[in-house]
């Protein structure tokens, strides 16, 4: 099924356009009178997302995997660029105008409990998006017990607490309310690395089955590769807030172009005890996104750094097939 | 009828949370402690109705009688007024002023926490250094200008209390709005388009209240001290109201041959405020979700 996600590229719909998407953090002045520095979390991503489909979103720790995420659903407002979701500028919009197209984009969390109000009972945890945008008006409780039962929990769970539940049943909660206002686009920050393997598939194949029933698109972050690849349909890697690699699932593990993709996935565990391929070990840690490098900023740690890198900044640009990567060994 | 509500709950449906009644009630001394601050209550309550004689019945022979003496439960006062009668009168000033003070200072420094640390910026800012400017004042000094402006009375003594508890609570709701508000619960209400007022209301207050109600029991106690210490200076209830703080105060010049006057009020006030804090301590306990079996 997700094979077949990968369509001609003319009758591909976007439902989501990112263009040069940037977030600064303001952290204070360097000195009395310096100039203001900034963190650069996010930093001019482009991107779009195909409707029904999945797209991956990869990369360390603090690569801004997340911000982006919450600067996409305009959770935090972005310091520059633009977000077409359904072919509307989501940064037009007023506040209100904003607050009902939330209907129509839902976020999954990382942490089932804590994205869960301890003080609110499952059923009412469900039933608040109902109320908010006056969906389903008088049969939220049958609606509250079909979402239930649709992820694999029954109605008698709605007078429980989030703490009654367990991690993978927590989840199943955070996903029912994603589900319940019938969004087109999920984001899922991490949606499965809090869970356990076993119930990370059982989340995972919930998650697919949702996604064929309502015809769902996904944007799924993950640092957890091996996750990325079971799911997704195109993978977009980051670094340091920039995206340096964005191509189709197949593509992209098959034959990675940039160097920081190829060290990526140089590091997925192998299922075979004697696979072989060398691993590509990077040196040092990631630079500080407050002062990235100049030119590539993966030159620092690039296997491959050549003097250009260290110059000029490189472009995502395609490489053949829609495979896009920003790198001067391409030139 | 409570057997009848025993086995309606029993059958109906299934409880996995005990009710915050039965977790209270698991722990003996807060029990005591709250029969002994209902009997209070009630006696306070009661007083109009009681068999006891005026509070202010002035009975010149009768002068400064000791507990025990006949006729007098706990003795008299300087002017030969029933000290047990003016105890139980006294109770319903020094409650309600405790009692009112401090929910005015929780409802407006709750409101002032919560906005100030939701809505940060500016706003934050305004108020937090509002109530330092609160708080750099010692309680019974702001409470004695505010009275000096507004001049003396049980509702103006009230008000200054309460004003100047305002920093207690909008500190602690502010801060609980702080690292509550960083929750990915909020986010998630943001995220399914709740309003700014509805995350307040609905996801950040509910979260906050238990540290604010563990404030308020303690501060209760503490309001009780301070309206006390003000009807004490003479600027709370006016003579001659009986309020334990004037008792004490009208006590003090007899403090060697009628000890009784100032040590009956006094232990009324030290059990009352024991017992709001025992209460609050065991408050604390059943109202975090997350110690629910205690």
């Amino acid at each position: 099924m997700m094979d077949t996600a990968v369509a001609p590229a003319t009758t591909k719909d976007a439902i989501l356009v990112a263009s040069g998407l940037t977030k600064h953090f303001p952290i204070g002045r360097a000195g009395f009178r310096g100039p203001m520095r900034v963190v650069r979390a996010v930093d001019d991503v482009s991107f779009s997302v195909w409707r029904g489909s999945t797209l991956g979103l990869v990369g360390e720790s603090g690569c801004g995997k997340s911000t982006l995420a919450r600067v996409l659903l305009r959770l935090t407002e972005a310091t520059a660029g633009s977000v077409i979701f359904n072919g509307e500028n989501l940064f037009d919009l007023s506040r209100d105008e904003m607050r009902q197209r939330r209907r129509d984009m839902q976020m999954i969390f990382q942490d089932p409990l804590s994205s869960l109000n301890p003080r609110m009972t499952v059923g009412e945890i469900l039933k608040e998006p109902l109320l908010i945008h006056g969906v389903a008006r008088g049969e939220e409780k049958q609606r509250v017990a079909d979402l239930l039962e649709e992820v694999g929990l029954g109605p008698h769970h709605s007078n429980r607490l989030p703490h009654e539940f367990s991690g993978g049943q927590r989840q199943r909660i955070g996903i029912a309310r994603a589900l319940a206002l019938r969004p087109s686009l999920v984001v899922c920050d991490e949606a499965v690395s809090a869970l356990d393997v076993s119930i990370q598939s059982q989340i995972l194949n919930l998650l697919r089955d949702v996604q064929r029933e309502y015809g769902l698109t996904y944007l799924f972050i993950s640092h957890n590769l091996s996750v990325v690849k079971a799911v997704c349909d195109t993978v977009g890697v980051m670094y340091l807030g920039r995206m340096v690699e964005f191509a189709d699932k197949r593509s992209l593990f098959s034959t990675p172009n940039h160097p920081y993709t190829q060290a990526l996935l140089s590091a997925v565990p192998k299922s075979h005890p004697r696979a072989t391929g060398a691993r590509i070990a990077l040196h040092g840690d990631v630079p500080n996104p407050i002062n990235p490098p100049t030119g590539c900023r993966f030159h620092t740690r690039c296997p491959a750094a050549m003097p250009i890198c260290q110059k000029m900044d490189p472009v995502l640009k395609d490489i053949g097939a829609g495979h896009l990567s920003a790198c001067h060994l391409n030139d | 009828m409570v057997e009848a509500a025993d086995t309606a709950g029993s059958v109906a449906e299934v409880r996995t949370v005990r009710p915050a009644w039965w977790r209270f009630a698991r722990h003996r001394l807060s029990v005591v402690a709250a029969i002994l601050i209902l009997a209070v209550f009630g006696l306070a309550l009661l007083a109009p109705v009681l068999p006891i004689p005026d509070p202010d019945a002035i009975t010149s022979v009768d002068r400064l009688l000791p507990p025990g003496s006949s006729g007098y439960l706990l003795g008299t006062d300087e002017l030969g007024r029933d000290v047990l009668s003016r105890l139980i009168w006294g109770a319903r000033i020094s409650l309600l002023a405790g009692f009112g003070a401090a929910f005015l200072s929780l409802l407006l420094g709750c409101a002032m926490g919560l906005l100030a640390g939701f809505m940060g910026r500016w706003i934050d800012n305004v108020l937090m250094r509002v109530t330092d400017v609160v708080l750099a004042f010692p309680t019974i000094l702001l409470a004695i200008g505010v009275l000096a402006a507004v001049g003396p009375g049980l509702t103006n003594a009230m008000l200054a209390v309460a004003i100047s508890g305002l920093p207690l609570y909008a500190r602690v709701a502010r801060g609980s709005v702080l690292s509550v508000r960083e929750l990915d619960y909020v986010e998630a209400a943001r995220s399914i388009g709740a309003s700014t007022q509805r995350i307040m209301v609905r996801h950040v207050l509910p979260n906050i209240l238990a540290p604010l109600i563990v404030a308020f029991t303690l501060d209760v106690g503490m309001k009780i001290v301070v309206t006390s210490s003000l009807s004490f200076l003479g600027l709370g209830a006016q003579p001659p109201t009986a309020d334990w703080g004037s008792m004490i105060a009208s006590g003090r010049n007899y403090i060697r041959n009628a000890p009784h006057l100032i040590m009956i009020p006094g232990a009324a006030i030290f059990f009352v405020v024991l017992c709001l804090n025992i209460i609050g301590d065991r408050l604390r306990d059943i109202l975090d979700p997350r110690l629910k079996d205690l």
